[in-house]
């Protein structure tokens, strides 16, 4: 039974092209490291990581941008991203 | 034991771009202002108190003097929380032992009120030498504008940004209560001490800081390092608010849209909408025309 690998993109707009501001991954049922500079992750952009096999599972949540016009909330644009290997 | 005081007055040290570095980053690094001695013996109680709360440390004269009063760290309290700060009382020791993977934890603390507002400070004080490999606290610098509740950053891992703040013993920072941070990777297994405690307003907030006779309120850049990630110019306008609640100057501040202030611009003039409470400098050119002074120079 293969298991599912997981992961999260926040980007910086609802743009699978917009940059990535952050990055978890999973595989093989357990969190992985990701180099803390953001220059050496292995997606710059979401759509980098759909052409490496990656589905997306999870769009960003529109009711995000239905708050006051003036506030900001979370970081970017939450894409969760699945692969099976 | 001596009773300590519970407020302090103490003479301002930050600078108008100082206090506005602190709105954009929403911290203040202040590296190895703690001395040698101090450090030692902060490490020496703490190896002989584990509790995570060794709040009994401060009802010693050489801590409270030394880190608490610091003239570095209280100087700056000063600034940011006005005249008669009212000083901490609870110390808590983020006491790490063995390795740690530092894949997640960001987290606001608990009770952040977000606000405009700057009547608690939320101060880290390191008495050790913490490296990288000792998992310093890292801060997202910019993130205390933004809304977010702790549980909703539990997923997160590598943020864009993101800064560890490796530091000497005797370093202390003071951030924003509402700076989005967590305890970093650690590789060594050696115990790392770190204490965090609070400090209050008592006093409503004025320009009482070391004013700068050519600070420009109307060019000031307000915006932050997240502001690329962020709709644009939202965290100028954040940034603008907080500092003008800083001078006492909150009533004053408005945003009248398009390019008015607070925005950056290669403005003719002053920007649209520059409030009139705020001071005015007259003196210098405007982008405009420093602009123009260079193209006809070249």
């Amino acid at each position: 039974m293969p298991i599912q690998d997981l992961l999260y993109l926040h980007a910086s707009t609802f743009s699978p092209t917009s940059q990535v501001i952050a990055m978890t991954l999973m595989e093989g049922g357990e969190q992985q490291p990701v180099p803390g500079n953001a220059d050496e992750w292995p997606y710059q952009t979401v759509l980098e990581a759909v052409k490496d096999g990656w589905r997306i599972v999870c769009f960003p949540e529109m009711s995000l941008v239905a708050t006051r016009d003036e506030d900001m909330h979370g970081l970017g644009h939450l894409f969760i991203l699945e692969r099976f290997e | 034991m001596a009773t300590q005081p519970e407020t302090h007055h103490c003479e301002p040290t930050l600078t108008d771009t100082q206090m506005l570095e602190f709105c954009r980053t929403g911290y203040i690094y202040l590296k190895g202002v703690v001395d040698d001695e101090t450090n030692q013996r902060t490490m020496e109680r703490c190896e002989g108190d584990e509790h995570y709360e060794p709040t009994g440390i401060l009802e010693e004269d050489w801590f409270i003097e030394n880190v608490i009063l610091n003239p570095a760290a209280a100087g700056a309290v000063r600034c940011l929380l006005g005249r008669n700060f009212h000083l901490p009382i609870l110390m808590s020791n983020h006491r790490t032992i063995g390795t740690v993977d530092g894949l997640d934890g960001w987290h606001v603390d608990g009770n952040s009120r977000f606000s405009p507002e700057v009547n608690y400070l939320q101060v880290f004080y390191y008495p050790q030498d913490t490296p990288r490999e000792m998992g310093p606290t890292e801060v997202l610098p910019g993130s205390h504008v933004i809304h977010n509740r702790a549980r909703f950053m539990s997923h997160l891992n590598a943020i864009r940004g993101s800064v560890p703040l490796e530091s000497p013993a005797g370093t202390i920072f003071i951030t924003d209560y509402a700076i989005w941070h967590r305890r970093g990777r650690k590789t060594k297994k050696d115990v790392r001490n770190m204490l965090k405690y609070c400090y209050w307003r008592t006093e409503p907030p004025g320009r009482d800081w070391i004013v700068e006779s050519d600070f420009d309120f109307a060019r000031a850049d307000y915006g932050s390092t997240l502001s690329p990630h962020m709709e644009q110019f939202r965290t100028h306008a954040k940034v603008a608010e907080r500092f003008l609640w800083l001078c006492g100057k909150h009533e004053a501040y408005h945003n009248l849209g398009g390019q008015s202030w607070p925005l950056p611009g290669h403005r003719n003039d002053l920007p649209y909408g520059y409030p009139e409470d705020l001071p005015l400098n007259l003196g210098l050119s405007s982008p405009h025309e420093v602009r123009m002074q260079s193209e006809s120079s070249s």
